[in-house]
């Protein structure tokens, strides 16, 4: 393995797996994805024209195992028990700390429970920052339809904020 | 409410680090998954080498004797479980195209073989990383791994690896490899 492909590797590492693990919520799965994901790039270098950016055409690699390794290992998502409690009021509490982390699990949690298409669009939107013409180029889609997707998205987490609100103060 | 759940997103959706283990699995799972287009010089020498084992690969495969025979998904599986420890995700009802024929186990790898049409395949199953997998050169495979567990997915000819799919896959998705 040459060690050009060792420095493509390290500089893109993180993506990768990053987006593999907001994908499938599971740090085993995004292994596979990440590791086929770099599999494919490898064999796939020489298709790369250079008439896109790098990383969007890694991107599409990406997404594209995400969604082969959903295809291969059809499975429910865990049920989560909790709901978002984003809103709580924690600066007050000494366990702040604690109740940050488990905040960004059941963040994680709700995303890894969207469907697919939002949550894709929702993971190159919120965990790499890309613009909406950038995700649609990503995607192969309309930007009209990113904005759909990510608008869906915010509808399903927000009533799942509202629903913990109201239990909390009922 | 809208802006503080794209922040909170924004928060918790962040990068992390890849674990330092991914180059080693890249590594080891590179050899049997490189195309040889990638390495022209490759090609001639791989193609020579293909014709000249084919058909000693074909009647190898044929003639690798099975510990279970049977053609029922769910018997297989739960074999290869009792005799494993490997849960291995066989569809109930694979293609119409699929006939399984049964499985054997060899020194911890679970081999299932399966016809498709006149076509034999073997899908090779072990634990850990897909390096854990055997490659044989002799045979044309292509390896995944699932939860944990390698995948080499065997047969003779690199036109029939596409078909060996749809042991796993519907005729639509299998196109898709």
């Amino acid at each position: 393995m040459s060690e050009d492909f060792r420095a493509l590797f390290e500089k893109h590492k993180d993506r990768v797996y990053s987006i593999a693990l907001r994908y499938s919520g599971d740090p085993a799965a995004a292994m596979d994805i990440a590791q086929d994901t770099f599999l494919k790039l490898m064999s796939r270098m020489d298709q790369y024209r250079g008439e896109a950016s790098f990383e969007a055409w890694l991107y599409r690699i990406v997404v594209n195992a995400c969604l082969d390794h959903r295809r291969s290992n059809r499975r429910l998502q865990p049920l989560v028990d909790g709901f978002l409690d984003l809103f709580r009021a924690s600066n007050e509490s000494a366990l702040d700390d604690m109740l940050k982390d488990e905040r960004r699990q059941q963040v994680q949690e709700v995303v890894a429970r969207l469907p697919p298409d939002q949550r894709m669009v929702v993971i190159l939107r919120y965990t790499e920052g890309l613009q909406y013409e950038e995700i649609a180029d990503v995607l192969g889609c309309s930007k009209g339809t990113v904005a759909s997707r990510l608008n869906r998205a915010h509808k399903i987490l927000e009533r799942r904020l509202q629903g913990v609100r109201g239990k909390m103060y009922a | 409410m809208h802006d503080r759940m794209e922040e909170a997103l924004r928060e918790h959706l962040g990068r992390v680090t890849a674990p330092a283990e991914l180059w080693g699995r890249v590594q080891s799972a590179s050899p049997s998954r490189v195309t040889p287009r990638f390495h022209p010089a490759w090609i001639a020498a791989a193609a020579s080498m293909l014709m000249a084992v084919a058909g000693w690969s074909m009647w190898k495969a044929s003639s690798q004797p099975l510990e279970l025979h049977s053609a029922s998904a769910s018997e297989v599986r739960q074999w290869v479980l009792a005799n494993s420890g490997m849960d291995v995700p066989l569809p109930v009802k694979p293609s119409s195209l699929v006939e399984i024929l049964g499985a054997s186990i060899d020194k911890a790898v679970a081999k299932i073989s399966y016809r498709v049409g006149e076509l034999k395949a073997t899908l090779s199953v072990s634990k850990g990383a897909s390096g854990d997998a055997p490659h044989k050169g002799t045979e044309i495979s292509s390896t995944w791994t699932m939860n944990g567990q390698a995948y080499t997915l065997a047969v003779a000819n690199p036109a029939d690896l596409r078909t060996a799919c749809v042991l796993c896959h519907n005729a639509h998705e299998a196109a898709l490899y």
